[in-house]
């Protein structure tokens, strides 16, 4: 008994390790402080009573699943074109005479502000929401790809210079892979700015299952409960999606690190 | 006596492919070349009236202390300087630009971190239009006789300075240029086999009579394999000396002649460097007494 401490202690000593302890102590005096305004704040015990209500119609599951499948095709396809409009222009001179200030003017422009035109085009419907999820991801994306390619080291280019690496080859073999850290960096951006703009095409661009119609459908019919369990769950989702794109960074990466380090020292 | 233990192959062998020396190398002039680096607005002169002729197929070695500008005659050679003064020809071509004719072996090795040993060395080959089949077997070849079998899948990051500084070798011979410029390729690699890979380099450039230009900054390697040695001396001294070898390759490195112009050359070194700063970089051989 005398060296092992109390297990409250011990317990509150590895909560606030993890970090953990601020958001549980918040919902405690939340749940505890709670009386008399359920209307405004719901407390904790009745959200996941509602929670539970929701779920049990499949209705909540089905937002959820609409909102990530919006999320991903416009991310793969704002991805993919970010990714090769940036590495085009890095690799190409001409291409960058061509285009680069009208894409400086274009990442100045708040995404948001083409919902209209975006609607007036488009209709309310999934394709305007995806288009407008795809922009969004494809600035940060572009952005780094560009940077990337730009900041392959001399000393790289002029082996290629050496060997007389045709275009492709050099994309394929040099400009592309040096600028992967870049372009990873630019995805986890892009998939942070499709989460927010698949909420907000959601709140903007009128009713289909989705985590936002669940928040737009809390606020139609008062109900701050719905509110919050959206807000939880975009929350929640947002930081499961990023952490698994880490994942993925840290188990693409390691030669790369590697060669940084090896060349640190040399 | 690094080179004494050298074994050679057999005479009647290698007389057979000395036959096969005919002129693919070509020449390389240098005239009254100069170069200036600008540092933060300041000019920092490096060479100045370098006036070199290397016939085709010889084997020129230079030597000198570290920051004399070694590396930045093997880079204007190569094309990656742009910005110099005098005039260079590869045959009877002026350089103004990285050419077919020339490989370079960096004194880094410059493998790409994200390829494997073979993917780089068979980099090299992507601007020759060959069968994959033949490829590949160029590849094998050249990774066998840097001794890297067994590593030909492992990524530069797994392997050693001097394992990597091979594979950069290979790459560097793997396409034949007429002109090959190698900047201290064996700095890096262990002694023994360093051994080995003279003794190819030897027979490599027998064989193909390839034009070789290498740095080094050991004396007697640069003995054991040139036809001629540059000696550079950092300002203010001569611009360049050079010493004639004249001895039928291949060099066992323990022959009289050579030891005597090893003797020759560390005076040489010595009468320009009663000031200790001037040798003071990575040259161990220079500070030997003469
Ligand atoms: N890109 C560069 N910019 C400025 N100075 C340089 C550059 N490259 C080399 N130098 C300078 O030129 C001198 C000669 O360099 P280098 O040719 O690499 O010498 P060596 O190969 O003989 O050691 C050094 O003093 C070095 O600092
Ligand atoms: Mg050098």
């Amino acid at each position: 008994m005398l060296a092992r401490p109390p297990l409250t202690r011990r317990l509150l000593h590895s909560l606030s390790n993890s970090g953990l302890l601020l958001p549980i102590g918040l919902i405690v005096i939340w749940q505890a402080a709670d009386r008399a305004t359920p209307r405004f704040l719901p407390n904790p015990a009745d959200l996941i009573h509602v929670t539970i209500g929701l779920s049990a119609h499949g209705l909540l599951a089905q937002d959820l699943l609409a909102s990530v499948v919006r999320m991903l095709c416009g991310f793969a396809a704002g991805a993919t074109g970010g990714a090769i409009i940036g590495i085009a222009l890095a690799a190409s001179p001409r291409l960058h005479t061509l285009l680069g200030p009208a894409v400086s003017a274009w990442r100045q422009l708040p995404i948001f502000s083409l919902v209209p035109l975006l609607t007036l085009w488009f209709g309310l419907d999934e394709k305007a929401k995806i288009i407008l999820i795809a922009l969004a991801t494809s600035i940060p994306v572009m952005l780094n790809a560009y940077e990337g390619v730009r900041a392959v080291p001399k000393k790289y280019t002029e082996v290629a210079d050496m060997l007389h690496l045709n275009p492709l080859s050099r994309l394929l073999l040099l400009q592309a892979p040096a600028a992967m850290p870049f372009l990873l960096t630019g995805l986890r951006q892009g998939m942070a700015f499709a989460w927010m703009a698949t909420v907000a095409s959601e709140l903007f661009l009128a009713a289909a299952p989705g985590l936002g119609a669940v928040i737009m459908a809390g606020q139609e019919r008062m109900r701050p409960d719905m509110i919050i369990i959206g807000i939880s769950l975009i929350g929640g989702v947002g930081i499961l999606m990023n952490a698994a794109l880490t994942g993925a960074i840290r188990w693409v990466l390691p030669a790369w690190r590697a060669t940084d380090q090896q060349d640190n020292l040399s | 006596m690094i080179a004494s233990s050298i074994k050679l192959a057999p005479a009647s062998a290698l007389h057979l492919v000395q036959g096969a020396q005919q002129g693919r190398g070509q020449a390389v002039r240098l005239v009254d070349v100069g170069k200036t680096y600008t540092i933060s607005g300041r000019a920092l002169p490096v060479l100045r009236d370098i006036s070199l002729n290397i016939n085709a197929g010889r084997f020129v070695t230079i030597v000198g202390a570290s920051g004399c500008g070694k590396s930045t005659i093997l880079r204007i050679i190569a094309g990656l300087e742009k910005d110099f003064t005098g005039s260079v020809r590869i045959g009877e071509q002026a350089v103004n630009g990285p050419s077919f004719d020339c490989g370079l072996v960096f004194q880094d090795h410059r493998l790409f971190p994200w390829l494997t040993v073979r993917q780089n060395v068979a980099m090299a080959l992507r601007a020759r239009k060959l069968p994959t089949e033949q490829r590949n077997a160029l590849v094998s070849a050249h990774l066998d006789l840097v001794r890297l079998n067994g590593f030909e899948d492992a990524y530069p990051h797994q392997l050693s300075g001097g394992m990597a500084q091979r594979a950069a070798i290979a790459r560097g011979l793997v396409n034949e240029p007429s002109v090959l410029l190698l900047d201290e390729p064996l700095g890096a690699v262990d002694a023994l086999t360093r051994l080995h890979l003279q003794r190819e380099l030897q027979r490599i450039w027998m064989t193909k009579g390839t034009t070789m230009i290498m740095v080094t900054h050991d004396i007697e390697e640069a003995l054991l394999l040139g036809d001629q040695v540059v000696i550079l001396q950092p300002r203010p001294g001569p611009a360049q000396q050079i010493i004639d070898v004249n001895l039928p390759h291949p060099r066992s490195g323990d022959e009289n002649t050579l030891l005597a112009l090893r003797k020759k050359i560390f005076a040489t070194l010595h009468v320009g460097d009663e000031d200790e700063t001037k040798t003071g970089g990575g040259s161990t051989a220079t500070r030997q007494p003469p």
